[in-house]
């Protein structure tokens, strides 16, 4: 069976170069992708706490910090260290080929 | 010694509540115990003037917590109380009932009172509004249908954002100032008239350098007059002036001065007795002002560091910088900083697209910035006032410029 079956290409490998986070749509889904030490992430792109984009945060270590009311979330479980937000935001299995980053979309 | 195996706070909004996590998630091991007045469930207070007043948020929502949080072995919520005596040298506080209860250390985050119209409120009117607690909002919806046209007493934060719900709402919505442009004393007035002017663009009436002297009606308010001769028909007035602290509670045992005196550890005068949020007084390390703040992500940081120090004394200084977000209309404003002045403003961005970002600078060095839809300005702008370094003022007006960039030449400047 094709290892990417239900996989969807999302984003470059090369897109890194200059962001550290990037947001993208699938099937109305937003997702935001960020890479840490060589490992890629994909998280829900929208704050378990209040309706703002996550990639618009900016990432330290394996912690993204959500730009409005400054939750972080884990990038690699989507739990939130602390207040406001109480609930995790949705994880996403990624797969990189070649230049290709696929994630799996619910 | 400790003898009591017991930590009591006085006050469970964010600041309260979000020590008392702390405290558990830190593995304290006595009990924590939580008193508020309200009967209420600890509720986050934000969506009040929003989201909770637009009825687009029920009451499991505006919770803090759910009520599981509560039901820890370690945790005693005790509500509809209020504490009438503290009495440090035996180490306990006594309640409304008479009960008295026992601490090792003691934080005091009661936060603020909503300033009152007297004269308002002696004429008892039905359709007169506060807004501060969560019985408040929902005495506003209960009585949302009735209201066509509300008049809104003060065009702050509050007052602005309830405008813009009751706007949504399909209301009439007019708002009378006392100062000449609204939220100048923190804005400035280019960015004061910038947020009146969008709310006027919408719909909505605001009248400035002007106040009401007449409230005419019989149970309920039907008509009001100005000192400038303004008469508006109107069916509900909204109060919003703001807020202040007292120190009654406190009066002869800790130091106050419009504010709980706290040092860089949230300790007040009295060791072991600790203050956080909107009633405490703080040194501001980026300018040495003693200052109090009345917004909620300061609330919640003060809160927490309180308890990690009175866990562990003189451990943590707090040094947050003031943040606070607002929603008007289309507009998702965010302001850090705290600077009481400045001598010079530079825009990033463009004002008509409303996407921008004005920053307030003391000598070179941002002291200040009001983000309008740029949110992931943010964070970056909060590192470069904590840093306080001088930075190069043409870069930081040019878009073409990354934000980041500047922050890391000006720390490699200074």
């Amino acid at each position: 069976m094709n290892q990417l079956e239900a996989f969807v290409p999302v984003a470059k490998v090369s897109d890194f170069d200059d962001e550290e986070l990037i947001s993208v749509e699938v099937d109305d889904e937003e997702i935001m992708l960020c890479q840490v030490e060589g490992k890629y992430y994909a998280i829900n792109n929208i704050c378990s706490h209040a309706h703002v984009e996550l990639s618009d945060g900016e990432l330290d270590g394996c912690f993204v910090t959500c730009p409005l009311h400054f939750s972080q979330f884990d990038v690699r479980t989507g739990e939130p260290q602390g207040p406001p937000a109480k609930d995790p935001v949705e994880t996403y299995e990624v797969l990189v080929v070649d230049d290709l980053i696929y994630i799996k979309p619910y | 010694m400790s003898t009591y195996n017991q930590i009591v706070i006085i006050g469970a909004g964010i600041a309260g509540v979000n020590a008392a996590k702390t405290l558990l998630d830190n593995d304290y091991e006595g009990k924590v115990v939580l008193i508020d007045r309200d009967e209420n469930l600890p509720y986050d207070r934000p969506p009040l003037s929003k989201e909770y007043l637009a009825g687009t948020m029920d009451n499991d929502g505006i919770l803090l917590h759910p009520e599981e949080f509560y039901r820890d072995d370690r945790m005693e919520l005790l509500l509809g109380k209020s504490v009438t005596e503290l009495r440090p040298d035996k180490k306990t506080v006594i309640l409304n009932d008479g009960e008295e209860i026992g601490w090792d250390k003691l934080l005091i985050t009661t936060g603020s009172k909503l300033r009152r119209l007297q004269p308002l409120d002696e004429q008892n009117f039905e359709n007169v509004f506060y807004l501060k607690t969560q019985k408040d909002a929902s005495r506003v919806q209960e009585q949302l249908s009735s209201i066509n046209h509300l008049a809104i007493i003060g065009a702050g934060f509050i007052g602005l954002e309830v405008a813009a719900s009751m706007l949504a709402a399909g209301k009439q919505v007019t708002v009378f100032e006392a100062a000449k442009t609204p939220l100048s004393r923190v804005l400035g007035e280019d960015m004061g008239t910038y947020i009146a002017e969008k709310h006027r663009a919408k719909g909505i009436e605001i009248f400035t350098d002007d106040y009401i002297t007449q409230f005419k009606g019989d149970s309920s308010i039907r008509e009001v007059e100005t000192k400038n001769g303004i008469k508006l028909a109107c069916d509900g007035v909204l109060v919003g002036i703001g807020v202040s602290t007292d120190g009654l509670l406190v009066e002869g045992i800790l130091d106050f001065d419009d504010g709980i005196i706290v040092n860089e550890f949230c300790e007040t005068s009295v060791a072991d007795i600790y203050a956080a949020g909107d009633c405490a007084r703080w040194t501001y390390p980026i300018s040495g002002e003693k200052i109090r703040i009345e917004h909620w992500d300061h609330a919640m940081n003060q809160g927490a560091t309180a308890a990690l120090n009175m866990l562990q004394p003189n451990s943590q200084p707090f040094t947050t910088i003031p943040y606070f977000w607002s929603n008007q209309h289309d507009l998702a404003i965010q302001y850090v900083g705290h600077p009481t002045t400045w001598d010079q403003t530079v825009l990033r961005g463009s004002m008509e697209d409303d996407t921008f970002t004005m920053f307030y600078l003391l000598e070179n060095k941002v002291v200040g910035a009001l983000i309008v839809n740029q949110p992931t300005n943010v964070l970056p702008i909060r590192r470069l006032i904590s840093q306080s370094v001088i930075v190069n003022t043409d870069q930081l007006g040019d878009e073409k410029v990354k934000l980041k960039q500047i922050i890391k030449q000006a720390a490699v400047i200074n």
